[in-house]
């Protein structure tokens, strides 16, 4: 399975990233292949193209700001979560979404 | 015969009190009229009164025009021209009279714990715990008496024997202070007692038999607190304090019923905080100040001279906190924050913990700013520049030492010569020179020699009016006529050198012939002492200002004659330009970063290091933060400035990297426009922090006793301002809670990690703390945490590279062996090695 994520926090300093790091590394240990966006402080990291989300099977976005360009996303498949809960409970996330999709 | 001119007013407080009253003693001196005119706001002056030019709410830039109309008017008006242009703005003391800070957020801890409080304006900063002493509200006015007892005459006559006599000892008082502030509050009082509107007014409603003397001078001061409450400025509506003041204690001296309402003189009960609606400054001066731990006034501002005077003295202040006497019970617990304007009656003890807290906080702030004043001025690469202050009077010397000032680099004599009617002698200015020897505690001292002419007229010194004083008479040229005036100076320098390591420098010099005919002064003064016996230092160097593009252009073989040069922007600047920096249609030519002059400046810097002389500058340019990677590239040798900007430009220049300072300066002389050059300096930043840049041992706590997230957040932004690395540890603080009010940065697994971006942080940092017993966090995951990982950030957009470390140190923080790594850390250097490591990733 391939997923797509966003993560932003409204300082767009820690949480971004450390919701981004956890859900890349659960992804590896789950065997989910997720690529993951940030919109931090620096502005929008390692972004999104047309084909990553073409071929993912879900978008999830890990915010507590409003996304930016969400209209890329338009006919997708979307999971909003807080970044806090991607931090804290990563793998409840991922497993919920596999269910979810039927995988 | 008459003479006008006009001119924007320079300075920034204003025409307040103290200007007001050089103003009118230079007027005073003149047989005809005076007259001042606000152009903004159309009011009039008499400028022989200090309180009708105070009335006139003249503010800075303010459009002012002001005509003399009497014999040798041209004169007499250039000289007040000058005053009001040249000498005025070299004498205001910013520090001084600068309020302080607005106020930052209360701590959040006073809500907590529902404490009482109330809120002031800051108006002396520290954090003291005393008893209150209440002093009620002052006697209600008396009208001082119904009509009069004797004749107008009689009346009149008995004003102006009290007038005097109060004067005379207001003066003595004056004489006898050791406080530079008190002193100068007196000497506006003494204008204000001795002022020509005043006594016209009483002398006014005394003819009008509506009053006798007391009750006339209570109704003229009534009627000048009324002319200047109307007015918008803050500043002057507190000199009706002062008004008052006089106005009670001489309607007291008249005696009669007025005599009651003269504000009693208050006795301490013992060390405390006192609380009072308003205090005179003369209450103030007769306080026992050994007694008085803080001071909360009611209604005062900040910038009344009764504060003033508080916080030359240091002693905490909060002004303006309305409500609070009739709150407070006489010998209550009290808490006073000066720094941040609150008073806190009968503290919690997590309250008093909090502030305890804080004012070890503050003292370490204080001592590490002292131990930092200490160190030399060198940039981040290792060049040495040489930060100095220029001063006017002895006294500022050890206010320029505790700021970090290496030495002086400009000593002005001419400030010596204000308001005489003749020369100081030989023995005299000895004695002050020897006192600058003497407090020099080892660092250079360079006294100019006087820099007067045209533009700065002496009573003792009869010069012809020129048409254009800055182009003309004055300096270095007027020593030849002089010869007298400068051997007696030059004798007395070379003598007070014999104790301490001072250097001569004179203004002004255009051509070497000057400086050959200066050098044989110097020469002739120590002939004439060594004949007479007398000690002193032969060998002191002799250095020039360089102010005049004709030297500047010479300065290779001007260091023939010259040991040193000390560049003179302002005088520099306007010359080089063609623009009088006093008129406000051409200041706009004359800009520091125009290539044109950052050229000159750099042929002065590179022909004097040919020649191995060192080079410094004393013009107002020294002390702009901005310009100080400019003037690092250009290669000057020792920077000097107004004391109060020391401390911060050593730190920035701590920072500077003199290489790529020297690239910038390059690229900016090969600029046209201005505008280009601006561009160049603004593109320049310090490079971005190396990853072990942002952490430090210092920055490190392994065994935090914080109790509370409201400890946490204030021991954190401690750590940061006493390293260096914050400028405000309480803006820090309130940056931190702030973020923290938007969601709990307690991540789960027993960490937090606080963070801010704010313009009080200086350089991007991390902090980490270890608790004793772990701290309530609201976290996501309930935990207590145990170990936070504060950031902070300076504000702006230009801290990209240090974004990417903390974003780094986040994702770090989600694996355990990283968190493991940190909790297991045997001391704050492993805690340092892990952090930067993981920044390096």
């Amino acid at each position: 399975m391939t997923l797509v994520a966003v993560t932003a926090c409204p300082t767009g300093i820690a949480h971004t990233y450390m919701a981004a790091e956890q859900l890349e590394k659960t992804g590896r240990k789950l065997g989910i292949k997720i690529k993951v966006e940030t919109q931090g402080a620096m502005g929008i990291e390692d972004e999104l193209s047309a084909a990553d989300i073409r071929e993912a099977a879900a978008v999830v976005l890990a915010v507590g700001i409003p996304v930016l360009k969400r209209e890329r996303f338009d006919g997708k498949k979307i999971y909003e979560i807080s970044p806090q809960e991607a931090i804290k409970s990563p793998e409840a996330v991922l497993a919920r979404i596999k269910s979810d999709l039927g995988l | 015969m008459a003479f006008e001119f006009e001119f924007a007013f320079p300075l920034p407080l204003g025409l307040h009190a103290r200007p007001a009253g050089l103003i009118q003693e230079r007027a005073a001196g003149f047989a005809g009229d005076v007259a001042w005119e606000n152009r903004r706001n159309g009011l009039r002056a008499d400028a022989k009164s200090v309180l009708s030019l105070v009335a006139t709410d003249t503010r800075v830039h303010d459009p002012c025009r002001v005509r003399l109309d009497g014999p040798a008017a041209d004169e007499a008006g250039r000289a007040l021209r000058s005053l009001i242009l040249e000498t005025l703005p070299r004498l205001e003391s910013a520090a001084e009279e600068a309020a302080p800070a607005a106020a930052s957020d209360a701590p959040r801890i006073l809500a907590a714990e529902n404490a009482a409080f109330f809120r002031g304006a800051p108006a002396g900063p520290g954090v003291v715990r005393a008893p209150a002493f209440l002093h009620g509200p002052g006697p209600a006015a008396v009208d001082g008496g119904d009509g009069p007892t004797r004749p107008p005459e009689a009346e009149a006559a008995a004003f102006r024997e009290a007038a005097e006599a109060m004067a005379g000892d207001i003066a003595r008082r004056r004489d006898r202070s050791a406080e530079r502030t008190e002193r100068a509050v007196l000497a506006a009082h003494l204008a204000i007692l001795r002022d020509r509107a005043f006594a016209g007014k009483v002398e006014e409603i005394i003819a009008s038999r509506a009053k006798g003397a007391a009750g006339a001078v209570l109704l003229a001061a009534d009627h000048f607190a009324e002319v200047l409450g109307a007015s918008p400025s803050p500043y002057l509506r507190e000199r009706i304090a002062d008004i008052r003041d006089i106005a009670r204690r001489l309607a007291a001296r008249l005696g009669g019923p007025a005599a009651a309402s003269a504000e009693p003189d208050i006795a301490l009960s013992g060390p405390v905080i006192l609380f009072a609606e308003d205090l005179a400054p003369s209450q103030f001066i007769l306080l026992d100040k050994s007694r008085l731990r803080g001071l909360v006034l009611e209604k005062a501002g900040v910038t009344s001279h009764t504060l003033i005077l508080c916080r030359a003295r240091g002693i905490p202040a909060v002004a303006g906190c309305p409500g609070v006497l009739s709150r407070i019970r006489p010998g209550e617990d009290v808490l006073l924050d000066g720094g941040r304007g609150l008073v806190v009656p009968s503290p919690s003890p997590p309250v008093a913990r909090y502030f305890e807290r804080d004012a070890a906080a503050e003292a370490a702030r204080i001592a590490g700013r002292r131990a930092k004043a200490l160190l030399p001025g060198r940039t981040a690469d290792g060049r040495r520049v040489e930060i100095a202050a220029n001063i006017g009077d002895p006294e500022e010397l050890a206010g320029a030492w505790a700021e970090g000032a290496e030495g002086v680099g400009l000593f002005r004599t001419e400030l010596l010569l204000l308001g005489r009617t003749s020369a100081p002698g030989e023995e005299e200015q000895t004695a002050i020179y020897a006192r600058l020897a003497a407090e020099s505690g080892g660092r250079p001292i360079i006294v100019r020699t006087f820099d007067i002419g045209g533009d700065k007229p002496l009573p003792f010194l009869p010069l012809p009016a020129e048409a254009n004083p800055f182009l003309g008479y004055r300096g270095i040229r007027l020593y030849e006529r002089y010869a007298d005036l400068v051997l007696v100076q030059l004798r007395a320098i070379l003598r007070a050198a014999a104790s301490g390591p001072l250097k001569i420098m004179v203004p002004m010099a255009a051509t070497a012939e000057e400086m050959v005919a200066a050098r044989a002064l110097l020469d002739r003064a120590r002939s004439e002492l060594a004949a007479a016996g007398a000690p002193h230092r032969p060998d002191v160097e002799f250095g020039m200002m360089v102010e005049v593009p004709s030297a500047a252009l010479l300065v290779d073989r001007l260091a023939d004659h010259a040991d040193f040069f000390s560049v003179g922007s302002n005088d520099l600047l306007q010359y080089a330009f063609a623009a009088d920096r006093g008129n406000p249609a051409v200041r706009g030519l004359a800009r520091p970063l125009n290539p044109a002059f950052l050229r000159l400046l750099k042929s002065v810097v590179d022909a004097a290091h040919a020649r191995g002389r060192w080079v410094g500058l004393c013009g107002e340019l020294g002390g702009d933060p901005r310009l100080l990677p400019v003037l690092v590239g250009l290669g000057f040798d020792e920077l000097s400035m107004t004391a109060s900007a020391v401390a911060e430009i050593k730190a920035r220049l701590g920072a500077l990297d003199a290489a790529a300072c020297r690239a910038l300066v390059e690229g900016m002389c090969a600029a046209g426009l201005v505008r280009e050059a601006e561009e160049r300096l603004d593109a320049f930043a310090a490079p971005g922090p190396a990853a072990d840049g942002l952490i430090a041992p210092g920055l490190v706590s392994l065994r935090s006793t914080s109790r509370t997230k409201f400890e946490v957040l204030q021991e954190a932004a401690a750590l940061f301002e006493a390293a260096g690395r914050a400028g405000s540890r309480a803006e820090v603080e309130a940056a931190l809670w702030r973020r923290e009010d938007t969601f709990s940065t307690g991540i789960g697994f027993g960490v937090a990690i606080p963070h801010c971006q704010s313009a009080a942080v200086r350089a991007a940092s991390v902090g980490v703390l270890r608790f004793e017993s772990p701290v309530a966090w609201d976290a996501s995951d309930g935990r207590p945490v145990d170990l936070a990982l504060i950031l902070a950030i300076p504000a702006g957009e230009k801290d990209k590279g240090s974004l990417k470390y903390l974003a780094r140190l986040s994702r770090r923080l989600v694996h355990e062996e990283f968190r493991d790594g940190l909790r297991a850390a045997a001391g704050a250097e492993e805690i340092v090695r892990l952090v930067s490591a993981a920044l390096a990733d």
